[in-house]
């Protein structure tokens, strides 16, 4: 938690300086989406190798599973009861809502 | 990108269950977290680097929504397993007690099985690193209907892993309102656990 809030703050606070160029942006870019796939090659590879969490996965995994998109869905109804409320705010904000280099 | 996504955890699983084993859950973890911080802190730099829409979010019209997004994530995800706790065999304090965890599987779990009991704990890991993972998966497919809804299944997960993908999926505006939902959430959790405890 500490340390995601430090890498949060640092990165706003070199990406606030303005000092990177648009070519260093997107190859950082490029380093996020790479990031990305090895962490969720980590995150397969943690429950491929845990025999304990695979055996547990037939007992429970139904009810986990239900359980998560029940949650899931839950959650998407209500946030978009929010956009409903707020939709002339989110429709500024995806129009207008900031240079990305991806 | 949802095919990347998916080959990649699938490609992860196949290989960690035919080469790894638990003792490579250590060097996992290493790397899978400073994946994150990396994901993170480039994240931080696009945030930074669009000066004019910190001072856009700071309106308190825009506040207001940034608060309603976490509050209504909360309440949706609860509301949700209070009402499907009956049909997947669990008692409604138990499938309330899961859904709190609210995506942050590995504090969720861990509370759960030492406070409470073992198999509860094992589906609040189950259930909120589905969620988690769940999320990562179905984001770019949300993104193509609402770019607002995208925040809301990865939960507390918004403001880490899921973060980078909201970004790409949507624009830093969004991205900004996903960090700080997933801020509220992450601080909120440890509350919702100790109240949703039995005893």
């Amino acid at each position: 938690m500490t340390e995601i809030m430090v890498a949060i703050v640092l990165g706003i606070t070199l990406g606030w300086t303005d000092v990177l160029s648009y070519t260093t942006k997107e190859r950082l870019n490029k380093l996020s989406m790479f990031c990305l796939l090895v962490m969720l090659f980590c995150l397969g590879a943690k429950i491929g190798c845990d025999q304990e969490l695979l055996n547990n996965l037939g007992v429970l995994g139904k009810q986990s599973l239900f359980m998560a998109m029940a949650v899931i869905t839950g959650s998407i109804c209500m946030v978009f009861l929010v956009y409903k409320i707020f939709q002339a705010e989110v429709d500024d904000a995806v129009e207008n809502g900031g240079e990305h280099h991806g | 990108m949802a095919k990347s996504i998916f080959a990649a955890m699938l490609i992860g699983g196949l290989i960690g269950y035919f080469f790894f084993g638990v003792e490579d859950k250590d060097w996992l973890d290493t790397t899978l977290m400073s994946a994150l911080y990396v994901m993170v802190f480039i994240a931080g730099i696009e945030i930074g680097g669009n000066r004019h829409l910190l001072k856009k979010i700071a309106t308190p019209r825009s506040m207001a929504l940034a608060l309603m997004i976490p509050a209504s994530i909360i309440v949706g995800s609860l509301g949700a397993a209070y009402l499907v706790a009956p049909l997947i065999g669990m008692t409604r304090p138990d499938a309330v007690l899961v859904a709190s965890g609210l995506g942050w599987y590995s504090l969720s779990s861990v509370v759960v099985s030492t406070q409470y009991n073992t198999e509860i704990g094992t589906i609040a890991f189950l259930a909120n690193m589905f969620r988690e993972t769940g999320a990562i998966l179905i984001l770019p497919f949300l993104a193509k209907w609402n770019k607002l809804i995208i925040l809301a299944p990865a939960g507390a997960a918004t403001m880490d892993s899921g973060l980078p993908i909201v970004i790409n999926n949507s624009n830093v505006h969004i991205g900004m309102f996903g960090f700080i939902s997933g801020l509220v959430i992450t601080l909120v959790v440890p509350v919702l656990l100790a109240f949703f405890l039995p005893g």
